[in-house]
C-alpha cells in the first residue's frame, strides 16, 4: 500500500530540515522527512567545531548546536521524520508525470510513499582515492577526512598519530586542527593548486595558527605499508600541473586524510520527471550552512507554488524545474556559486 | 602437531577447490590448509579480470588449453552447486589494423583446435549485434567465454570445503618442510606415524611456530609454489612475478559495455593486453598491464604506479573511446606467477602432478592465467592422483547449500552506494568465522560488495565497524584493515 504526501523531504540534514521546517510553516503538513541515519543532522552532527550561523544568525554555533536549532522546528511542527530510512529509487508515477513514486528501505523491510513533490537534500560525499588516482600500496590508515572526522568525534577512536593530508579542503584543515589538539602531528598539507581549497579563515585558524606546513603545488606520488601507511613520497608540480623531476621526497607518517573535494549526491533519480526539487550540498557544494538552510527555505516555497498549481489545474509553470536552486540563487548572490580564491 | 591425510599449502581457488574436490567425493579424508592471508582470496585468486576463458589463447595441446576449456564447459552446473553468479557474455577480440585480421584467424584455428566452441570471426557491421559499438574493422566472438566475481567463487569453494570437514588455518607461513626418504615413513614422535611430511608454520597472529604432519602435500601456493618446492627440496622451478594494474570505473558508466573486449594479443607479451571487462556487479574495469619484477623486488608488490595508471586510462579510451581517469573509484594489482621470464616471453605450461623426486607432494607451480577457469579441472586431476592412495571412502558429502537463504535480520542499509543492509554484512563476519579466517574489513568487503562502490567507503567504514562492535561484541581494535598490523586506529582520542 502506498502512503500518500503532499511531499516527502529526503534527507534530515540542514538541508532537509530547513526545507521540511519551513513547509510546515507554510502550512504545507501532510510531508514526511526521511533520514538514513538513526538522528537528524547530517554530517552537522560530526562538526563539533564552531563558525556555523554568523552569516545569518550572528551568532558562533558548534555543529551540533546549530543542528539543534532546526531539530526543535521539526519537533514544534510536528513533522512526521522516520530514521534508519534509505531511499532505494525515486520513480515517475505510472499515470500522472507531476507524482513521484519514492520506494524506501526501512530495518523492517520497505515502504513506498506517492507524493507530489520529492525535495532531493541529500548532501554530498567524498572524494576518495580512486577518483584522484593515488598510486603505491593499499594499506590501512587512508580516510577522507569525514571518515576521520567521525572515527574522532562520533567515534572517540584516533585515527593515527602522524598524519599527512591531501587536499586543502575545509574538512580536511579542520582535521588538521583537531588531530592536532587531540595530541597527533600533522606533517604537512600538500595541495596540488597554488592556492589553497579551503576557506581563508580555516587556513588561518587550523593551519597558520597550529604552524603547520602547507605545500602548495603539490602532491602525494606514492604510498607506503603494505598492512598500515608507513610513509608517502611527495612530488612538487610545475604551472602545468605536471610532477617535477627529482623533486619527490619521502616522508614518514601513518596515516593519510584525503580532503580532495565533494560530489553532490545527486544520482538518485532515475527517470527526470517532474515535481523534483533539489536544495544544500545536493545542488552544489556550499561553503556556509547558512547558505543551505536559506536554500531550504526557498525550495519549501518553490514546493509551495508548485503544489498550488496542481491544486488549480494549471500548468506549474517555472516550478518544473528540476533546479530551482540554481535559478533562485544565481539570481540573488551571484557570487555564491564559487568561492574567489585568494593569495595568502 | 596437527596431522593430515593431505595437507594443501594456500587457500586460494586452486587449494580451495581442490579441498572441495576431495572432501565432497571422500568423506573420510581428513585435509588442511595453510594459509599465510587472514582469508581467502586475498592473493591472486581475487586479483584478476574475472574472466571465465573460453581456452583459444592457449597453446594447442597444452595443460592450459585442455583444462581451461574443461572448466569453461562445465561452469554453469559448478555456479549452480557454489550458488555464485556467472554470466556467459561471450567476448571480442579486436583487429584494429589490416595486419591483425591473419592472428584473428590464427586464434580461431587454435581455438578449434583446443575444443573451444563458438568461435566465430566477425566484420564491423555484425558489431552492433554483439552488444559492441567501439572501434576495430574485425574481431573475433568467443561466445563461451563469461564473467563471474573471483571473490565470490573463492570463497565459495572454501565455504563448502570447510563444511564438508576441511581445516583451514590461516595467518600460517610455512618456514620449513621435512620430507622423509621415499617408501619410508616418518615418525616425528616416535609413535606410529606414517606421515611423510612435517610442515613448520609460523602463526603470523601471536608468532608461535606450528607443526603439521601429512601424508600428501599439496603445493597450490600461487606466487611462491618454487619456493615451497625448494622448502621441500626440489630447485627445479622459478617463478617471474609479473604485476598486472587494473582501474575499476565508476557504475554510473555501467551498460555501456555487456561484454568483455579484448585488443589482438601481442604474443611476446606475457599477459593478454589491455582490455575492458564489465564485472558480474556492473563496473567496469581496464587492465591489466603487464611488467615483470626486477630480481629481489618484494613478489607481492600489489601497489600501482603512476606511469602504468596513465597508460591504462589511455589503452582503455582507444578501445572505448570516453573513458576517463576521474571515473576511477579504484586501481589494484594482480601478480602473474609465471614460469618464463621477460626476455623468454610468452607462456609456459602449468605444471600439475606428483614431484618424482619428493613421492607425496603434488606440485602446482605456474598456474597463472588460465587458472582461474582451470580451478576446477586442476583439482579433479589432483583427486585422481590421489584417490586410491588416501583412507577408504566412507560416503560422499552432500555440498552445503546455505548461499540463498532466506533473509530475515536488519534491512537498514549500510552501504548506500552498492544497497548493501546490516544483515548482509553480519551474514559476511559470520562466513569469515565460519571458515576459520580472521576478520578484517577486506574480508567482509570481499563477501559483502560494502565499501566497493563510488564513495570507496566513506560512509560505511565506520557504521560496519560500529555495527560488528554492537550486535557481535567485535572489539574496533581487533579488526584490522586486511589483517595482522594493518589497524584501523592508534588509539582512543581520550580514555
Amino acid at each position: 500500500m502506498r502512503i500518500k504526501k503532499e511531499a516527502v523531504v529526503i534527507g534530515g540534514g540542514p538541508a532537509g530540515m530547513s526545507a521540511a521546517a519551513s513547509l510546515a510553516e507554510r502550512g504545507i503538513t501532510d510531508i514526511v522527512l526521511l533520514e538514513k541515519e538513526n538522528r537528524l543532522g547530517g554530517v552537522l552532527s560530526q562538526c563539533i567545531h564552531d563558525g556555523f550561523g554568523l552569516v545569518y544568525y550572528g551568532k558562533n554555533y558548534t555543529g551540533p548546536e546549530y543542528s539543534a536549532l532546526y531539530q526543535e522546528k521539526i519537533i514544534e511542527n510536528n513533522i512526521e521524520c522516520i530514521t534508519e530510512a534509505t531511499v532505494l529509487s525515486v520513480k515517475a508515477h505510472e499515470t500522472t508525470r507531476y507524482y513521484s513514486v519514492i520506494t524506501v528501505q526501512v530495518p523492517a523491510g520497505t515502504i513506498e510513499f506517492e507524493t507530489k513533490a520529492v525535495i532531493l537534500a541529500t548532501g554530498c560525499r567524498e572524494r576518495g582515492r580512486g577518483s584522484i588516482g593515488i598510486p603505491g600500496q593499499r594499506p590501512s590508515g587512508i580516510y577522507t577526512a569525514g571518515t576521520a572526522q567521525a572515527m574522532i568525534n562520533l567515534m572517540n577512536y584516533m585515527p593515527g598519530k602522524n598524519v599527512v593530508i591531501v587536499g586543502s579542503g575545509d574538512i580536511g584543515l579542520i582535521m588538521a586542527r583537531r588531530i592536532t589538539l587531540e595530541g597527533g602531528r600533522i606533517i604537512c598539507v600538500v595541495e596540488k593548486e597554488a592556492l589553497p581549497g579551503g576557506l581563508r579563515r580555516n587556513i588561518l585558524q587550523c593551519l597558520e595558527d597550529y604552524g603547520i606546513p602547507l605545500l602548495t603545488r603539490a602532491t602525494v606520488t606514492n604510498i607506503y605499508g603494505k598492512e598500515r601507511v608507513t610513509g608517502v613520497e611527495i612530488s612538487r608540480l610545475d604551472e602545468e600541473g605536471n610532477i617535477i623531476q627529482g623533486s619527490s621526497s619521502s616522508y614518514d607518517c601513518d596515516t593519510i586524510i584525503l580532503s580532495v573535494g565533494l560530489i553532490p549526491e545527486d544520482g538518485m533519480i532515475e527517470t527526470p520527471h517532474e515535481g523534483i526539487f533539489l536544495c544544500g550540498n545536493a545542488l552544489y557544494v556550499h561553503d556556509l550552512v547558512d547558505d543551505v538552510s536559506l536554500e531550504g527555505q526557498i525550495v519549501a516555497g518553490q514546493v509551495e507554488n508548485y503544489l498550488h498549481a496542481l491544486a488549480s489545474g494549471e500548468e506549474p509553470g517555472e516550478t518544473r524545474y528540476a533546479y530551482p536552486g540554481i535559478h533562485t540563487m544565481r539570481r540573488k548572490r551571484g557570487d555564491i556559486l564559487r568561492r574567489k580564491k585568494r593569495p595568502l | 602437531m596437527k596431522r593430515f591425510d593431505i595437507l594443501i599449502i594456500g587457500a586460494g581457488a586452486v587449494g580451495n577447490a581442490i579441498a572441495r574436490e576431495i572432501t565432497k567425493n571422500n568423506a573420510a579424508a581428513n585435509v588442511g590448509i595453510l594459509e599465510k592471508e587472514p582469508d581467502t582470496a586475498f592473493g591472486i585468486s581475487g586479483r584478476n579480470s574475472g574472466v571465465l576463458h573460453a581456452g583459444f589463447n592457449n597453446r594447442a595441446g597444452s595443460l592450459m588449453a585442455k583444462l581451461c576449456v574443461q572448466g569453461s564447459e562445465g561452469f554453469e552446473k559448478e555456479a549452480g552447486e557454489l550458488g555464485i553468479s556467472f554470466k556467459r557474455t561471450g567476448k571480442l577480440v579486436i583487429a584494429r589494423h589490416e595486419e591483425d585480421l591473419p592472428k584473428l584467424d590464427k586464434l580461431k584455428e587454435q581455438g578449434e583446435t583446443n575444443g573451444t566452441r563458438g568461435l566465430k570471426i566477425i566484420d564491423r557491421t555484425d558489431f552492433q549485434k554483439h552488444n559492441y559499438d567501439g572501434i576495430g574493422i574485425a574481431a573475433l566472438w568467443s561466445g563461451m567465454t563469461g564473467i563471474f566475481d573471483p571473490f565470490e567463487y573463492t570463497i565459495a569453494l572454501a565455504e563448502t570445503s570447510a563444511a564438508n570437514g576441511t581445516s583451514y588455518y590461516f595467518g600460517r607461513q610455512v618456514t620449513a618442510i621435512e620430507t622423509a626418504e621415499a617408501d619410508q615413513g616418518m615418525r616425528p614422535d616416535g609413535k606410529n606415524g606414517e606421515e611423510r611430511f612435517i610442515v613448520t608454520a609460523r602463526n603470523r597472529k601471536n608468532g608461535e611456530t606450528e607443526q603439521f604432519a601429512s601424508q600428501f602435500l599439496i603445493n597450490s601456493a600461487g606466487l611462491y609454489s618454487d619456493e615451497i618446492c625448494r622448502m621441500a627440496g626440489i630447485h627445479d622451478y622459478r617463478i617471474y612475478p609479473c604485476r598486472g594494474e587494473y582501474h575499476i570505473l565508476d557504475k554510473k558508466l555501467s551498460g555501456s559495455l555487456e561484454l568483455p573486449v579484448y585488443p589482438v594479443p601481442n604474443e611476446k607479451e606475457g599477459g593478454l593486453g589491455v582490455h575492458l571487462t564489465p564485472t558480474i556487479h556492473g563496473n567496469i574495469m581496464i587492465g591489466p598491464s603487464a611488467e615483470y619484477f626486477s630480481e629481489g623486488q618484494e613478489r607481492e608488490d600489489y601497489g600501482t604506479s603512476r606511469e602504468v595508471m596513465d597508460v591504462l586510462i589511455r589503452e582503455g579510451a582507444e578501445l572505448f573511446p570516453g573513458i576517463q581517469s576521474k571515473d576511477c573509484i579504484r586501481s589494484f594489482a594482480g601478480v602473474r606467477p609465471k614460469l618464463t621470464s621477460k626476455t623468454q616471453g610468452g607462456y609456459s605450461d602449468f605444471v600439475i602432478g606428483e614431484s618424482e623426486k619428493v613421492p607425496g607432494l603434488i606440485e602446482l607451480v605456474g598456474i597463472e592465467s588460465p587458472g582461474l577457469t582451470s580451478s576446477i579441472p586442476i583439482a579433479k586431476m589432483v583427486y585422481s592422483i590421489l584417490k586410491d592412495r588416501i583412507p577408504h571412502n566412507t560416503g560422499t558429502h552432500k555440498e552445503v547449500q546455505d548461499r540463498l537463504k532466506q533473509r530475515k535480520g536488519s534491512q537498514k542499509m549500510i552501504c548506500l552506494c552498492e544497497s548493501i543492509t546490516e544483515e548482509t554484512v553480519l551474514e559476511a563476519y559470520d562466513k569469515i568465522l565460519k571458515i576459520g579466517a580472521i576478520p578484517t574489513i577486506k574480508g567482509i568487503k570481499n563477501r559483502a560488495r560494502v565499501t566497493m562502490g563510488s564513495c570507496q567507503g566513506s560512509f560505511c567504514t565506520t557504521q560496519i565497524i560500529e555495527l560488528l562492535a554492537k550486535k557481535r561484541d567485535l572489539d574496533p581494535f581487533e579488526l584490522t584493515w586486511n589483517g595482522f598490523e594493518s589497524h584501523l586506529f592508534t588509539g582512543r582520542v581520550r580514555e
